[in-house]
């Protein structure tokens, strides 16, 4: 270590990896419960959706939550604006 | 009563099987039986490290398959009288293991009054790794204070929560300790490294030991010694005391602030 | 062929005793593990002259009686030592019983354990000095006496006698006797004396270069010839269990 070295501020890359961590162990723990047949159910949903109503691939939301004792599955669809 | 223990990680070369020889020796030098198995199937690394590859007559699968005693193929350490070293096979045939020839050798093992058995699970989280922890009641996950070993100690744990014997009978689960290896505490102090504190509160589990980055990791692996029994140095230690811990003794954690250096050492000697 | 109807004379196979060179392991354990480990360690010097040799395996100094399992775990063991067993000696009364379990022969003429091994207990030493030594080779018959140079993979064998030889033994091959060895040249291969078991037998030459040199079945072998005895006039004999080497003169 040098002179300079003293005065340079080396930057905290322990803390960005901390951060990246938080969120990436936090998107993997939800999405490890989930059983391996959401992606599935999600892509059928979505086509029986869009005989009716076209809406986005991204616009449907599928998702087990753990509830107490139960597990609830969980669907969103939002739905194009112009319908409404 | 015996206690299985899995030594895994997900990822690979963070020290598990250095761990695991390690806790072996550690749980043995109390007087304990001790057995511990390599689950490395077609990549035996387990008794270069306690330094007994010159005796592997009989493998692990050998003895599920019946070609040989388990008398024949546990080798006794020349160190500790009370520890066992069970081999990997070498055979290139991954289904060679199976859940009922591992509940069979472990059977067997609880009948001979061992105290401890210990798996040296291979990296990776296919079906060795898999069957090493399937039957353990408590794990270490050994981790290494870096993003991807992190990531992937978070997925080994989800898997003991689910994937185990205790998780899917309900038995309380498998009881899980972290231990932290190749730990810098300069890097740590540098702001490099992860500190013990980050690792804990992203896996939100305690620390049953911190083993601090040393030379003497290698050249004891060059020696076909388990660390842990060159004694006097840090890592020694360290395991000494991630050892009393798994025995239930409440320890301090040593080793993990940075030797305090003066102005003169930090201008002039680094 | 003289005769058709003489079946006897046309035999599918020629039969003859040959003397031949085997490893006796004597056993002090069942172990697979340990006798692999101490197996390999004392080969390692000279893997290759081990590779494939025949192995006679000694159970008369086992505390414990071994049974079949156990005896195919050492089998293994030998195996994975890149050797094979061929016999079980006759030093045990287990040999006879095990042997065929094993598809194993029962092989005679090797030298009883005469001297107890360190670390046994007093129990075992009184047995051990109740074991019978061979009869030394019989007085009075001549040495033979060989005064070609023995070539590589040649054998001279001096059967219940000494064994001279005043040429050189060239490197590969292997003069052995019942007696003591005389060699009035080079010894660049291979000398055993005292092939029966006497340990008192020695062997001698004029030029120590040996690949090999075994006394009573004690070997050692020479990968690299320490230098104090290369090239000189040397002798070897058997101390106890320690095959033992000196210039001759010095």
């Amino acid at each position: 270590m040098g002179l300079l070295d003293l005065f340079r501020r080396t930057p905290a890359t322990a803390n960005v990896a901390k951060e990246r961590l938080r969120i990436i162990v936090a998107q993997e723990r939800s999405s490890r419960g989930a059983p391996d047949f959401l992606p599935l159910l999600r892509r059928e949903l979505l086509e029986v959706i869009r005989k009716y109503v076209n809406v986005d691939p991204d616009s449907v939301q599928v998702n087990v939550e753990q509830d107490g004792g139960h597990d609830v599955l969980e669907l969103s669809v939002s739905l194009p604006e112009k319908l409404r | 009563m015996t206690e299985i223990i899995v030594v895994t990680s997900g990822k690979g070369g963070v020290g598990k099987t250095t761990t695991s020889a390690s806790l072996a020796c550690g749980l043995a030098r109390t007087g304990k039986k001790v057995a511990v198995i390599d689950f490395d199937i077609g990549l035996r690394n387990l008794d270069l490290i306690m330094g007994c590859e010159r005796r592997v007559v009989y493998d692990f699968v050998n003895v599920i398959n019946g070609d040989c005693t388990l008398k024949q193929a546990l080798i006794k350490d020349k160190r500790i009288e009370t520890l066992h070293v069970l081999a990997a096979s070498q055979t290139r045939d991954k289904d060679a293991l199976t859940a009922e020839g591992v509940r069979k050798v472990l059977d067997e093992l609880i009948a001979e009054g061992f105290d401890y058995i210990l798996c040296d699970s291979p990296a990776g989280i296919e079906k060795g790794a898999h069957l090493a922890m399937y039957y353990a009641d408590r794990a270490v996950v050994v981790v290494n204070p870096e993003v991807s070993s992190v990531r992937d100690s978070d997925r080994i744990l989800g898997l003991l929560a689910s994937k185990t014997e205790r998780a899917e009978k309900g038995n309380g689960g498998v009881k899980e300790h972290l231990l932290l290896t190749r730990y810098s505490p300069r890097r740590v102090a540098a702001g490099e490294m992860l500190s013990i504190t980050d690792v804990k509160e992203i896996l939100g589990l305690d620390v049953i030991g911190v083993i601090p980055e040393s030379p003497e990791v290698l050249s004891a692996s060059n020696a076909g010694t388990p660390v842990i029994l060159n004694e006097g140095t840090d890592v020694s230690e360290a395991y000494g005391d991630a050892v009393a811990r798994l025995l239930g003794e409440e320890r301090p954690l040593r080793f993990i602030d940075e030797a305090k250096k003066g102005f003169f050492t930090r201008m002039f000697g680094g | 062929m003289k005769k058709a109807a003489d079946a006897s004379s046309a035999s599918a196979i020629d039969l003859r005793f040959g003397q031949v060179g085997l490893l006796q392991v004597r056993l002090r354990t069942m172990n697979p593990g340990t006798i692999l480990d101490e197996l390999s360690g004392r080969i390692a010097s000279a893997p290759q002259f081990f590779q494939r040799t025949g192995v006679c395996l000694d159970l008369s100094a086992l505390e414990q009686e071994p049974d079949g399992v156990e005896l195919r775990g050492v089998i293994d063991a030998v195996r994975r030592a890149g050797m094979i067993t061929v016999g079980l000696a006759d030093t045990s009364p287990l040999s006879d019983t095990l042997a065929p379990e094993l598809g194993l022969a029962v092989l005679g003429g090797f030298r009883q354990l005469s001297r107890p091994p360190e670390q046994k207990t007093a129990k075992a030493q009184t047995e051990a000095h109740k074991a019978v030594e061979p009869p030394p080779p019989q007085g009075g018959v001549p040495a033979l006496i060989h005064a070609q140079t023995v070539r590589s993979g040649q054998r001279v064998y001096g059967r219940d006698r000494d064994l001279v030889v005043t040429a050189t033994v060239g490197a590969g091959a292997e003069v052995m006797a019942d007696g003591c060895v005389h060699i009035y040249g080079a010894l660049r291969g291979r000398a055993m004396a005292g092939v029966r078991g006497d340990a008192t037998a020695r062997v001698f030459c004029q030029e120590f270069r040996a690949e090999l040199v075994a006394i009573a079945g004690v070997f050692r072998v020479f990968e690299t010839l320490p230098a104090e005895l290369a090239g000189q006039p040397v002798q070897a004999w058997l101390d106890g269990e320690e095959l033992r080497f000196t210039r001759i003169g010095a």
